[in-house]
C-alpha cells in the first residue's frame, strides 16, 4: 500500500515538473519594426489561477478581411468539433463572417462576429444560476455543468453570440466538451489560452492577418500597440460593455 | 350581510369526471410533448438560436401573469376591506396557486436541461433577475397558501389582513419580476423598457379576471349553485376597467417608440409589416383583446347576457396570448442592429426579420400547463370548502 | 435496553465490523474488479494519482472540485482532470479500439453499471482519448466544409498536436 502512495506521488511531481517545465517556458519575442520589440504572450504555470493582470481579447482589422473567406469560421469549428447537423436555424455557430453594408453609401464591410466577451457580460448578469461567468482574465464561459438550459442569457446577447445545443451530441472533442440542453459560445479557444499557445484557432487560420489574439492589459503587446497606433472600436459600444473583442474600419 | 355558507362541490358525476379526464388528457399530451423533446433536443421544436424563446413561454408567462391577477378579486375584499368580495376570495387564491402551478411546469420542462431543477434552487446568481423570479414564485406560493389557509380555518382568522396585504404586495413584486424579465434587457430593441413592469402588472388584472370571471361561471352553472347579476355586474364592470387599462398602457408603450426615430424599425415591424405579429398586435391584441370585450362589457344589451360576458373573458384571455406572443416572439423576430447604420447579413440571420412557426411539441406543452391549473382548481373546489352555496343577489349584495 | 436485545447487537455489530474490516484489508492488486466481480480494464500507468479506495470513495468530489478549478480559475494541472483520467484509464482492447461510455467494458461504466449510478459527464466530455477518435480522410475541413457528414458519423479529427 505504502510503496503505491509512494510511486503515485512521484507520478503527480512528474506531472507537475513536466507542467511546469513546459508551459513556463517564455514565447519568443516578435520584432514588428526596428527597434519595436513587442512581447506576446507569456504562459501562467498551470497550477496558477487566471488572475486580471490579463484581459485577453481580438483585434479584427475588417479592411484585411477578405469577402467570402470562411477559414475562421472553418478552424473554429474543427478545433471545437461544430458540424452541421440541423441545418444553420439550431446549429452553433460560435463565430459567423457578417457582411455590412452601408445603407447610404454601399460602402461594404467583412467580419467575423463572435462572443465579444465583455467586460460587464449582460449574459452574466441575467443568468439565474452563475452558470454564465467571466474569469479573472475576461474570458466569458458557460459553465455547462450548472447552465439548466433557460436560454435567458441568449435573449440579453446584444450580439447574439450565445448557441443553445439543440440536439444530443456524440463525438465532442477533449477541448471543448459541449452537450444537449445547455448553452454555449466562443470559448476565446481558453484550451490554448491557458496552454500558453498565445492564439486562437481563428487568428491562426486567418492568412489575411486580420485577427489578432493578444492582452489588452498589457500595454507592450501586439494588440495593445495596433489599438493605440490605429484605434478600434467596439460593437454597440452606447452599451458600454467594454467588449475584449475590437474592429477597425468600421 | 347574511352568513354565508362554503361547501366543497358534490364531484360525483359523468361530466365532473368527464372533466377530468379531458384535462387529463391534455396533462398526459403535455408530459408526451415534454418527453419527447427532452429525448430529442429543442430542434423539433420551432424554437432556434434565432427566436430563443417561443411558444412555451407565450403560455407560461401568460399563466403566471394571470395567476397574480387572479389574487385581485382576494386582495380587493382582505386588503381593501370590500366585503361585497369576502364571498368570492377564497376561490380566488386557489386559482392563482393553480396558474402559478401550470405556467411554472411549463417554463420548468421546457428548460434544455430540466433535471437539475436542483440546480435553479440551490446555486443563485443574485443579479439576476430571473433568479429573484424564482424566489418570487416559490415565495408566492407560501405566502398565498398561508393566506388561503387564514380563510379557510377560523382558529387563524384574526390573521386574514394580515397575510392578505403580504400575499398583495408579493403579487405586485411578483409581476414587476416577471415584467422585468423584459424591462432589463438592454440589447433588444422591443425590450429594454421601464413600462414592461407596469403593463405587465395591469394586463396580469385583467388576464386573471377574465380567468376568474369564467372559473367562478363554470362552476356555478354546472353545480346547479346560483349566481346572482350582482356579482358578474360588478365583476364584468371591473374587467372592462382594467382591459381599458391595459389597452391604455399599449399605446403609451408604442407611441413612445414611435418618438425615438431608433425604435421606427421595430414599430414599422410590429404595427404594419410583420405578417403574423402585425396580425397578432391589431386582431388578436386590440380587437379581439380588447375593442370587442369593452364594447361587450359596457355596450347595455350584451352586457347583461351571461354568455356575452363568459366571451368577452375568453376574448381577453385569447387577446392576452396574443399579446404576449407579440411582445415575446416580435420582440425577438425583429434583428438587433450590430452597426448602426448598416445593413447586416450573415448565415446567423444577422439583418434578417426570423420566421417563426411553433410546432405542435409546444403547443401541446403550452395546453399541458393549462390543463395542470385548471386540474388543480377543479380538485380543490371539490376538496375544499371554497365556494358559497349560493351567490344570489339576497346573499351577496342583500343592501339592494 | 434489555438483556434479550444485547446478544442481537453485538452480533450484528460483530458481523459490521469484519465486513469492513475485510473490505478494507482486501488485497486491490492484480486485476480489478467491480462490485459485480466483473474485470475491470486496466488503466495505462502504474498507480492512480490516490489509493484505490480513495479513489472508489471519493473521485466525484475530485473530480467536481478540479472541475470547478479549470472552469472558473483556468488551472489546468493534470491530477483528478477527467481528460487524464480519461487517458489512463481508458485503454484500447486486443482488438486495439477502445470502449465507448456505452459499453459495459469503458472504465466508468464497468463500475457505474453495476452501482446503478447514472454519471451525465460524458453528455458532453470525450469518453475517451483523443488518440482514438477516428482520423478523418479529408484531414482538417471536415465539419464545415462537407455538410454530407452528419453528427453520428464517427469522423473526428485529431486535435492535439504532434500526437
Amino acid at each position: 500500500m505504502s510503496s503505491k502512495t509512494n510511486s503515485s506521488s512521484n507520478k503527480i511531481d512528474q506531472y507537475r515538473r513536466r507542467l511546469l517545465g513546459g508551459s513556463a517556458a517564455a514565447v519568443a519575442g516578435l520584432t514588428l519594426a526596428p527597434g519595436l520589440i513587442l512581447n506576446t504572450v507569456q504562459a501562467k504555470p498551470a497550477d496558477q489561477a487566471v488572475s486580471n493582470k490579463n484581459r485577453w481579447g481580438l483585434l479584427i482589422d475588417t479592411k484585411k478581411c477578405a469577402d467570402g473567406c470562411t477559414d475562421c469560421v472553418t478552424a473554429c469549428n474543427t478545433e471545437h468539433g461544430l458540424r452541421e447537423i440541423h441545418g444553420p436555424a439550431t446549429d452553433a455557430q460560435w463565430i459567423r463572417n457578417v457582411t455590412l453594408k452601408n445603407k447610404s453609401t454601399g460602402h461594404t464591410v467583412n467580419m467575423p462576429v463572435m462572443c465579444q466577451h465583455c467586460e460587464n457580460p449582460p449574459c452574466v448578469d441575467v443568468c439565474p444560476t452563475g452558470a454564465s461567468f467571466k474569469r479573472d482574465d475576461g474570458i466569458v464561459l458557460v459553465d455547462k455543468h450548472i447552465c439548466i438550459g433557460c436560454r435567458y442569457c441568449m435573449m440579453a446577447c446584444p450580439y447574439k453570440a450565445r448557441n443553445f445545443i439543440h440536439e444530443v451530441l456524440t463525438d465532442q472533442l477533449p477541448v471543448a466538451p459541449r452537450g444537449k440542453g445547455t448553452v454555449e459560445a466562443c470559448t476565446l479557444c481558453v484550451h490554448k489560452v491557458d496552454n500558453g499557445d498565445g492564439t486562437t484557432a481563428c487568428a491562426d487560420a486567418c492568412k489575411h492577418g486580420a485577427i489578432t489574439f493578444g492582452d489588452l492589459n498589457d500595454k507592450n503587446s501586439l494588440i495593445s500597440k495596433k489599438l493605440e497606433m490605429t484605434g478600434g472600436r467596439q460593437l454597440r459600444a452606447e452599451l458600454g460593455l467594454n467588449t475584449g473583442v475590437r474592429y477597425q474600419g468600421l | 350581510m347574511k352568513n354565508i355558507r362554503y361547501t366543497s362541490i358534490e364531484g360525483n358525476s359523468i361530466k365532473f369526471l368527464g372533466l377530468l379526464g379531458v384535462y387529463g388528457f391534455f396533462i398526459l399530451l403535455g408530459f408526451y410533448a415534454f418527453i419527447t423533446m427532452e429525448h430529442e433536443g429543442h430542434w423539433i421544436t420551432g424554437m432556434t438560436n434565432q427566436v430563443i424563446w417561443g411558444l412555451p413561454h407565450v403560455f407560461a408567462i401568460f399563466l403566471i401573469v394571470a395567476a397574480s391577477g387572479a389574487l385581485n378579486v382576494a386582495s380587493i375584499a382582505s386588503v381593501f376591506n370590500k366585503s361585497f368580495y369576502k364571498p368570492l376570495a377564497k376561490l380566488s387564491a386557489v386559482l392563482s396557486l393553480a396558474l402559478l402551478a401550470g405556467g411554472l411546469a411549463v417554463l420548468l420542462l421546457d428548460l434544455g436541461r430540466p433535471d437539475r431543477l436542483i440546480v435553479a434552487i440551490t446555486y443563485y446568481n443574485f443579479k439576476s433577475i430571473f433568479a429573484w423570479n424564482i424566489i418570487l414564485y416559490t415565495g408566492f406560493f407560501g405566502i398565498v397558501g398561508i393566506y388561503l389557509w387564514t380563510m379557510l380555518d377560523w382558529e387563524v382568522e384574526k390573521y386574514k389582513r394580515i397575510a392578505g396585504t403580504a400575499a398583495f404586495i408579493w403579487r405586485l413584486i411578483l409581476t414587476t419580476g416577471t415584467g422585468s424579465i423584459f424591462g432589463f434587457l438592454v440589447s433588444r430593441q422591443a425590450y429594454d423598457a421601464a413600462i414592461m413592469a407596469p403593463m405587465f402588472i395591469i394586463m396580469s388584472f385583467s388576464f386573471g379576471l377574465a380567468i376568474y370571471l369564467l372559473v367562478l361561471m363554470a362552476s356555478y352553472k354546472w353545480t346547479g349553485r346560483e349566481l346572482g347579476d350582482a356579482v358578474i355586474t360588478k365583476l364584468k364592470n371591473l374587467l372592462g376597467v382594467f382591459i381599458a387599462a391595459t389597452l391604455y398602457f399599449s399605446l403609451a408603450y408604442h407611441l413612445t417608440n414611435l418618438y425615438a426615430t431608433e425604435h421606427h424599425g421595430i414599430e414599422a415591424f410590429v404595427l404594419m409589416e410583420g405578417g403574423v405579429i402585425t396580425n397578432m398586435f391589431w386582431y388578436g391584441q386590440v380587437i379581439i383583446g380588447a375593442i370587442i370585450p369593452l364594447l361587450i362589457v359596457y355596450l347595455p344589451r350584451p352586457a347583461k347576457s351571461r354568455t356575452m360576458i363568459g366571451i368577452a373573458s375568453v376574448l381577453v384571455i385569447l387577446g392576452g396570448l396574443a399579446s404576449l406572443y407579440v411582445i415575446l416572439i416580435g420582440g425577438q423576430s425583429y434583428p438587433m442592429t450590430l452597426v448602426p447604420g448598416y445593413e447586416a447579413t450573415s448565415t446567423f440571420a444577422d439583418g434578417a426579420i426570423t420566421e417563426y412557426s411553433p410546432s405542435i411539441w409546444e403547443f401541446m406543452l403550452g395546453m399541458g400547463g393549462v390543463a395542470i391549473s385548471l386540474v388543480i382548481v377543479t380538485f380543490a373546489v371539490k376538496i375544499f370548502r371554497l365556494l358559497p352555496d349560493s351567490l344570489a343577489d339576497s346573499i351577496a349584495a342583500p343592501q339592494k | 435496553m434489555n438483556s434479550r436485545q444485547l446478544p442481537k447487537l453485538l452480533l450484528t455489530s460483530a458481523l459490521l465490523l469484519w465486513s469492513i474490516a475485510s473490505f478494507a484489508a482486501s488485497d486491490f492488486s492484480g486485476p480489478d474488479r467491480d462490485a459485480g466481480g466483473n474485470i475491470v480494464p486496466t488503466p495505462k500507468g502504474e498507480s492512480c494519482v490516490a489509493p484505490t479506495a480513495d479513489i472508489r470513495a471519493n473521485h466525484m468530489d475530485y473530480l467536481k472540485h478540479k472541475r470547478n478549478e479549470t472552469m472558473r480559475k483556468g488551472i489546468r494541472t493534470e491530477k483528478n482532470s477527467l481528460v487524464e483520467c480519461i487517458n489512463c484509464h481508458v485503454t484500447p482492447g486486443e482488438d486495439g479500439k477502445v470502449a465507448r461510455i456505452n459499453d459495459d467494458q469503458h472504465f466508468c461504466s464497468s463500475c457505474h453499471r453495476v452501482a446503478s449510478v447514472t454519471l451525465d459527464c460524458f453528455e458532453c466530455h470525450a469518453d475517451r482519448p483523443v488518440e482514438y477518435f477516428s482520423r478523418s480522410p479529408a484531414g482538417h475541413d471536415v465539419f464545415a466544409l462537407n455538410p454530407a457528414l452528419k453528427t453520428n458519423t464517427p469522423h473526428v479529427v485529431m486535435n492535439r498536436k504532434g500526437q
